[in-house]
């Protein structure tokens, strides 16, 4: 049995290890960390300092954490308000406001939470500032425990996690309707930025996830929630890996179970877990609708290679159809074995070949603007690919990306990608195609 | 003794608990470690750095109990961070498979081989086999050591078998 088999591999497993160094030099260089951490919070402090100077002489220190229950920390925004409207009431009232329509519903802004539920739930006046509203958002939504906010004005805000942290999330808050609570509509953090899904983008399951990260060992939590759901509840997850060192690329896809009836629209919520606890850090959220993904663009410049076919192409469309979906002139040509859809003019550079007898199999990029999702392309260096696919391997003239059924192959010369294909799993090993 | 049987850690006597822990599973965590990664130098800074990152971190540990789960993830976060520096040709080269126990007996060879194929899953199935078969943990535990849900664990264990059956079928 297999599970038997790895077990006593396992235990058989002998790598050869040696005494462990004295633990001497383990505190010797916990003490080294630490004076690191010391140096950076002096540099935080004293820029924080400055800024304070800058923007300072109104900047009054008084703690106004309206206590609601949540245990909240707010702190008071750096600038005064400097808002002349004479025609509508201060953003920042803190009474509520003595007529809102009932129930409104977030979903006409686009409002992710507090959403109709909590409304319902709390009843819109608890809302009614802009404050209660992100303060639900971080500890409902996000799961936060000892949140920090600033305002940066009416509807704009940020938190972190705690007092000591530095990472920061900025959320964007609306009010539905003139006079009506506040809604959080998006949360991003510079840590995790989103290429796709863009907000208010048609999501089907699997969705693709695409962006750069800098978190912890680069690991983001990835999770698609229905409106209603809060912390905790979600239509499906997985986690992505950036980069622990630098903002560097993801890419991952996430199946997630269809929403519940009638609703229409939801989040997709990136988190970095902290390494300690696995709490949330910060976070970027991205509001999005459930449906099948708007039609697709034909073949274009943006169209991007990926295990599976390459823009609204997917392997397994027979010829006629990658045409169809293509939506651009491709020449088509005969090889030996092969029927060759060509680009032509500012997007020549892809072939898609589709052997005798059977639907497109392969797209091979030789040149043009064609990129994977990642943005590596013809000319991309060595380290860009491993830095993109960690978990590709690397052979003598080719970076081979495998996945169950697929492999993605970039040919290397000098160092640079010369040209890359894709196609199914057994044609890595391939010298040609075709042929 | 294996990791997972170590009694929970005295707050008062922290410092030294860890120290002892040090002594006791320094050779078991460089096991973990050299399951996930090939080169027995890196293991050996991937564990010790996972103590250092524990004894910085021991007064901001809310619950020091989780001390050895928080070993755990430290390795594993160090193994996979290294992977990623490290070149990935050395991880597919192929002395790492069975061609490097030449000579020794049949099962020995086997051994190498399960091992070697290990080597070639992806990190997240790579780690939740190391954890569940040369550990023994149960789901909830690797789920909190991967920092995942329990049911990407069983994800990450179900492609991981598939896979390594296959392969190990074809050798």
């Amino acid at each position: 049995m297999i599970e038997d088999r790895i077990r006593r591999a396992l235990d058989a497993h002998d790598p050869g290890v040696g005494e462990p160094p004295p633990w001497s030099a383990v505190e010797e260089a916990a003490a080294v960390v630490r004076a690191a951490h010391r140096r950076r919070r002096l540099v935080v402090s004293a820029v924080a300092a400055a800024l304070v100077v800058v923007v300072g002489a109104a900047a009054v220190l008084a703690l106004t954490d309206r206590d609601d229950g949540r245990n909240v920390v707010t702190e008071q925004p750096q600038e005064e308000s400097t808002t002349t409207s004479t025609t509508e009431a201060p953003t920042t009232t803190t009474s509520p406001p003595t007529t809102v329509a009932p129930f409104p519903d977030p979903a006409s802004v686009d409002g992710i939470y507090p959403d109709r539920k909590a409304y319902e739930r709390s009843g819109v006046s608890a809302f009614a500032d802009a404050r209660a509203a992100a303060t639900a958002f971080v500890k409902d939504y996000l799961g936060m425990k000892t949140p920090v906010l600033r305002e940066v004005d009416g509807d704009t805000w940020t938190v972190r996690p705690n007092a000591r942290a530095t990472l920061t999330t900025t959320l964007t808050l609306a009010r539905v309707g003139a006079d009506g609570p506040w809604t959080v509509t998006g949360a991003t953090t510079p840590g995790i930025v989103v290429r796709a899904p863009v907000r208010l983008a048609s999501v089907a399951s699997p969705l693709s996830v695409t962006g750069s990260a800098w978190a912890f060992e680069g690991h983001v939590d990835v999770q698609v929630r229905e409106d209603g759901m809060k912390s905790g509840a979600f239509l499906g997850q997985t986690f992505v890996t950036g980069g622990g060192d630098q903002l560097r690329p993801f890419s991952g896809r996430v199946t997630f179970r269809k929403p519940g009836a009638g609703v229409a629209a939801g989040a997709v919520v990136f988190v970095e877990p902290s390494a300690e606890d696995g709490s949330v850090m910060s976070a970027t959220v991205v509001r999005v609708r459930f449906g099948a993904p708007s039609a697709p663009a034909g073949l274009n410049g943006d169209s991007a290679l990926r295990l599976d076919g390459v823009g609204p192409v997917t392997f397994g469309m027979t010829v006629a159809e990658a045409k169809a979906a293509a939506k651009v002139d491709l020449r088509q040509s005969k090889l030996p074995a092969c029927t060759a859809l060509s680009s032509v003019g500012s997007l020549s550079g892809l072939d898609l070949l589709a052997p005798d007898g059977e639907p497109v199999r392969y797209a091979v990029v030789k040149g043009g603007p064609f990129k994977t999702e990642e943005g590596i392309g013809v000319g991309s260096t060595q380290q860009a690919v491993i830095d993109a696919y960690p978990d590709a391997e690397v052979r003598e003239t080719r970076i081979v990306r495998l996945s169950d059924s697929a492999a993605m192959v970039f040919h290397m010369d000098s160092g640079k990608v010369a040209s890359m294909w894709s196609g199914p799993r057994d044609s890595a090993n391939a010298d040609e195609l075709c042929s | 003794m294996a990791i997972t049987d170590i009694e929970p850690l005295s707050p008062l006597t922290g410092h030294e608990e860890l120290r002892r822990l040090y002594l006791d599973e320094y050779r078991s965590l460089v096991k973990l470690a050299s399951l996930l990664l090939d080169d027995r130098g890196a293991c050996e800074e991937v564990v010790q750095d996972a103590f250092v990152r524990t004894l910085v971190a021991w007064p901001g540990l809310r619950d020091h109990t989780k001390a050895p789960a928080f070993l755990r993830s430290a390795v594993l976060n160090a193994a996979r961070s290294r992977m990623r520096r490290l070149s990935v040709v050395r991880r597919h080269s192929s002395s790492s498979g069975p061609g490097s126990v030449e000579g020794a007996d049949r099962e020995l060879v086997e051994h190498a081989v399960v091992v070697a194929e290990l080597r070639r899953l992806p990190a997240r199935q790579r780690e939740a086999v190391a954890l569940r078969y040369y550990l023994d943990l149960s789901e909830a535990d690797i789920a909190e050591a991967m920092g995942c849900s329990p049911g990407s664990v069983k994800t990450h264990l179900h492609r991981a078998l598939a896979t390594l059956a296959t392969r190990l079928e074809e050798q």
